[in-house]
């Protein structure tokens, strides 16, 4: 075990001087058009404050108008999304009190392929759903274009995949990390694979089928404020995200050992280094979660372990795994510390054996838990809950199914899906003890209640947005983010009434969080490959 | 390029239906699967009353695994399982599980 905190980087301060400092609110308002569609709805309009870190996004209603409130008068940076066109016209305004509305014009963006999201090129790439199943694994770490603007042949490509099997699923286009141990791979499912993908990029000279892109947001799905926070370097790749009882805004960085926090009031960013333990081991961590204390806990990915953070003392304390159970391959990606107060002890997962363990925090020993013990197939224990009496809820990620263990006797009992081959990702434990989840791989959001022991499973609405995680708030409403269409998912499973925010940028969503201390709540997420934390606030 | 994309069949598989004294499927009965570790699995049938367990290994032994059924109101009067041929590998173990109301 290792203690100390170093207390990294420190920036923002300006900006919430410049914040303060100027006392007079200014407002960015107009309309957005286009020759093709008159005025447009759902017209994503940014703007960005010269040296600032903070953007913000509003879209256009149905009558083509947008309004930025409250912004401090100066020189701004101006963007938009809307797919399929750009911005005619200067990108940067002086925003002054009292101005006029702006006329702001799109035109038609001549290279629709750089502004698809990686669920557009589901849609537009031909092949059976088979096909293209594998392909939810390249978007962890990149979009699809990267891949259709390839003109490998199937050969080729299939170096290429077997080039991927090197690198940690902790690896951004900005840190790309290599593993210790290649994953494993079929070599057959590496060349159906490749031959796939050859039929699919330029290795023809063109693509021969036409890109296809979603709809615009429309309706109360335009009726949202996106705050983004860029952060002070480009290889953070911020997680987990969770706001504390204080607002501040935590996250864990995927690719390198700090736990960062942001003000969201001032935009002022820390960071906390917490010890590389294994040299020559991919850097970073995923989970985050915070103790009945307020503490935060890390999973440790390739470094082993779980890593706690003592919030008063501001110190780490890593808990290595025993030699015995150490090996190159061995990965932490969960820990679960919500229960502990219960029995002292908190729950992470063992990739590398398809395993749970249990780690007793006085001793700093933990148990091995195999419930897929001879079982064969795939498994993959991934998402973790706790209930009040701390026993384990899992996510069989590998698989299609969740699974409960037994704090007391250690005895496991595993619920497949009704969907098979779901591969449930990330869960929450709702106030009635109803595990939530997505359904990653069946692009499905689900409940599962442990009393009656039955699941309801739900389609989300757009195929090929497969959730990572969900959140339900205190309405009752269920927040999930989607890997690849740019999109979150606000749902209401009283109604099945569903709601689809765009957000302003390319941004790979993991753990959802929402803040239910405001009304309407709030929103939060990392952008893993774009280096932000992002707030989405709903209008209604 | 890994997950259950790999083999998604590929194992020995439980299958069955859960049924009344007259025969007619029970829809949404719990069936347990209890395997020698004391590790259960637990699926809900069908509207038809059918069950499907994930796919299990071939090192599992199919005598080692039992399977029983349950649903408020009802209670289990037997299970038959289909004799399994001798295979390799071995052939789907299809059960029927009995319940009455009581």
């Amino acid at each position: 075990m290792q203690d100390g905190a170093r207390l990294k980087s420190f920036f923002g301060l300006a900006l919430f001087l410049l914040l303060c400092g100027i006392a007079a609110a200014a407002e960015l308002r107009g309309r957005v058009s286009s020759t093709e569609e008159g005025a447009m709805e759902g017209v994503l309009v940014s703007a960005r404050r010269a040296d600032s870190s903070i953007t913000v996004t509003v879209a256009t209603g149905n009558d083509g108008r947008f309004e930025l409130r409250a912004l401090v008068a100066g020189r701004y940076a101006l963007s938009i999304r809307a797919v399929g066109y750009l911005l005619d016209g200067a990108s940067e305004i002086d925003v002054r009190e009292a101005m006029g509305p702006l006329e702001l014009r799109l035109r038609k963006a001549p290279n629709l392929a750089a502004q698809l999201t990686n669920t557009e090129w589901f849609m537009s790439m031909p092949g059976s759903a088979e096909q293209k199943r594998p392909l939810i694994e390249c978007m962890s770490c990149h979009t699809f274009e990267r891949i259709a603007r390839t003109r490998y042949g199937p050969g080729e490509m299939f170096e290429v995949l077997k080039r991927m099997t090197t690198y940690a699923n902790n690896s951004t286009m900005q840190k790309v990390q290599v593993r210790k141990v290649e994953r494993k791979y079929e070599e057959q499912n590496l060349r159906r694979l490749a031959a796939y993908l050859a039929t699919v990029n330029l290795s023809n000279g063109e693509w021969a089928y036409p890109l296809k892109t979603l709809p615009r947001p429309s309706g109360r799905a335009t009726r949202a404020l996106i705050t983004e926070y860029d952060m002070p370097r480009k290889t953070i790749a911020p997680h987990d995200v969770q706001v504390d009882a204080q607002g501040m805004v935590w996250y864990s960085n995927f690719v390198e050992n700090y736990l960062g926090r942001l003000d969201p009031k001032t935009g002022a960013h820390e960071e906390f280094a917490w010890p590389v333990v294994k040299p020559g081991a991919p850097t970073g961590a995923l989970a985050l979660s915070s103790d009945r204390d307020g503490n935060f806990w890390l999973a440790g990915m390739f470094q082993t372990g779980v890593v706690k953070f003592d919030v008063r003392k501001k110190s780490f304390q890593v808990f290595r795994l025993p030699a015995e159970m150490n090996n190159d391959a061995s990965q932490q990606s969960m820990v679960m510390p919500a229960q502990s107060q219960v029995d002292g002890k908190v729950w992470t997962n063992e990739v590398s054996k398809q395993a749970l363990m249990r780690l007793d925090v006085k001793t700093g020993k933990y148990e091995l838990f195999e419930p897929f013990k001879l079982m064969g197939g795939s498994h993959s224990p991934y998402g973790l809950v706790a209930d009040a009496a701390n026993n384990l809820f899992f996510m069989d990620f590998g698989g299609e199914a969740i699974g409960r263990i037994d704090a007391k006797t250690g005895q496991a009992v595993i619920y497949p899906t009704p969907t098979p081959r779901s591969r449930p990702r990330r869960t929450m434990m709702d106030r009635d003890g109803k595990v939530w989840f997505a359904e990653f791989a069946a692009n499905k959001v689900a409940v599962f209640d442990p009393a009656k022991e039955t699941f309801r499973e739900w389609d989300a609405p757009t195929p090929h947005t497969y959730p990572y995680d969900v959140f339900v708030d205190k309405n009752g409403e269920l927040w999930s983010g989607s890997m690849s269409s740019d999109r979150i998912l606000r749902f209401d499973p009283a109604t099945g009434k569903s709601i689809e925010y765009l957000l302003p940028r390319q941004t790979n969503v993991r753990r959802v969080f929402v803040d239910s201390s405001t009304t309407p709540v709030t929103f939060w997420v990392g952008s893993n490959h774009g280096a932000s934390i992002i707030r989405l606030q709903p209008l209604d | 390029m890994g997950g259950a994309d790999e083999h998604p069949d590929e194992g020995l598989i439980f299958f069955g239906y859960v049924k009344d004294a007259r025969g007619a499927p029970i829809s949404g009965a719990k069936v347990t699967a209890t395997m020698k570790s004391g590790n259960t699995f637990i699926v809900q049938t069908s509207a038809t009353g059918l069950y499907r367990l994930p796919t299990f290994s071939y090192q599992i032994n199919p005598a080692e695994v039992v399977i029983a059924c349950a649903k408020e109101g009802y209670k289990q009067t037997r299970v038959i399982r289909r004799p399994i041929a001798k295979a390799n590998p071995p052939k789907p173990v299809e059960t029927e599980c009995r319940m009455e109301r009581g």
